[in-house]
């Protein structure tokens, strides 16, 4: 597929397919630097699809640690103590429902 | 013809014998030294060993100058002998590996310390603040080097659940204001969020501000998706074209 190459006042923009590089500017883009930075993303769009090509030909990593699958799922403890701290019994039994809830979606192996 | 007539036809009327004399016979050398050798080409076997010295090439001078052409063994250049000014451009301007084009001069630890962690998890559409950071691009950042050009990127250890949703983005804000807004993009994890992977997001050409910053999280596309970081790291890099 043809590279696309868009530039405008702060950005120059190479898009090839499903992958697209870009530089942003935040000081004037030099004119007579522009055939590089274009060469510069046109490359990095070649990285990028053969980077992707990698990641999809593997397959994705399937966690079956119940503890570590938990342990993403549950609510911020913080919120328990600000419950404790405010004496807000509805947020102490929501933390505490949503644990159970989270034990109850990853069980633990018999 | 007698003897002595023909000896004194040979010796002439100064009766002394002389080059002209003898016909056929080039000078004869007359003290039987090397001077006497005016013209003619001397065999090299008549050169003694070790008679050429340094003393003999006094006015010549036997050194680099006067190789004009052929290659000069590698030997023959000192330890140290060549340095930036025997360069039009600074040498490590003239370098051309992708490595060395790009250093890193300054690096900004943001948040996180790289480890697996239950960090907070963020998602596309809620653009949440993860960090505030006092003059990101200023404080510790060196002046840029001659002929370089600064650039910024961010390294993150990060996880989403985004394929082909779209990708992670890391948002510095000026004083949490959206105007002038700076925006990091990296690459989907093609996974979950709870795993993780790293990656080096686009570069930013120039020192975007010297206000402080809110770093919010976000996302490109439209779709949802979930995102965690574990380490965010500002870099600053002088770049070589």
């Amino acid at each position: 597929m043809t590279q696309q190459v868009n530039i405008t006042a702060n950005r120059i923009e190479v898009i090839d397919g499903e992958v697209s590089a870009h530089l942003d500017f935040y000081q004037p883009i030099s004119e007579e630097k522009v055939d590089a930075y274009v060469a510069e993303l046109k490359q990095e769009c070649v990285y990028k699809k053969a980077h992707l090509e990698q990641l999809r030909s593997v397959p994705s990593l399937v966690v079956t640690d119940y503890k570590l699958l938990r342990s993403f799922e549950y609510p911020p403890m913080t919120d328990y103590i600000d419950g404790v701290v405010k004496g807000d019994q509805a947020q102490i039994d929501a933390y505490i429902a949503a644990c159970q809830a989270v034990k109850a979606k990853y069980p633990k192996p018999e | 013809m007698s003897r002595a007539r023909t000896l004194a036809s040979i010796l002439g009327s100064d009766g002394a014998l002389n080059v002209a004399d003898l016909a056929g016979l080039a000078a004869v050398a007359s003290s039987g030294s090397a001077s006497d050798l005016s013209t003619g080409t001397l065999p090299i076997a008549r050169i003694g060993a070790n008679a050429i010295d340094n003393s003999k090439l006094a006015t010549t001078g036997l050194d680099a100058s006067k190789l004009t052409t052929g290659t000069l063994d590698v030997a023959r250049i000192a330890d140290g002998a060549i340095a930036d000014t025997k360069f039009t451009t600074a040498l490590n301007q003239r370098l051309t590996s992708p490595f060395v084009k790009k250093q890193v001069v300054n690096r900004r630890m943001i948040l996180g310390c790289g480890l697996y962690s239950n960090s907070t998890e963020y998602f596309r559409n809620d653009t949440s603040t993860c960090a505030s950071v006092y003059g990101p691009f200023g404080y510790g950042v060196p002046a840029v080097q001659t002929g370089a050009e600064r650039r910024f990127r961010i390294y993150a250890v990060y996880g989403d659940g985004s394929t082909s949703q779209g990708d992670p983005q890391l948002i510095f804000r000026p004083n949490d204001s959206t105007t002038n807004q700076v925006t990091f993009t990296l690459q989907s994890t093609w996974g979950s969020s709870a795993n993780q992977r790293d990656w080096y997001s686009n570069e930013v050409v120039g020192t975007p501000w010297g206000d402080h910053a809110v770093v919010h999280v976000s996302g490109s596309g439209t779709a949802n998706y979930a995102m965690r970081f574990h380490y965010v790291e500002l870099q600053a890099l002088d770049v070589w074209s």
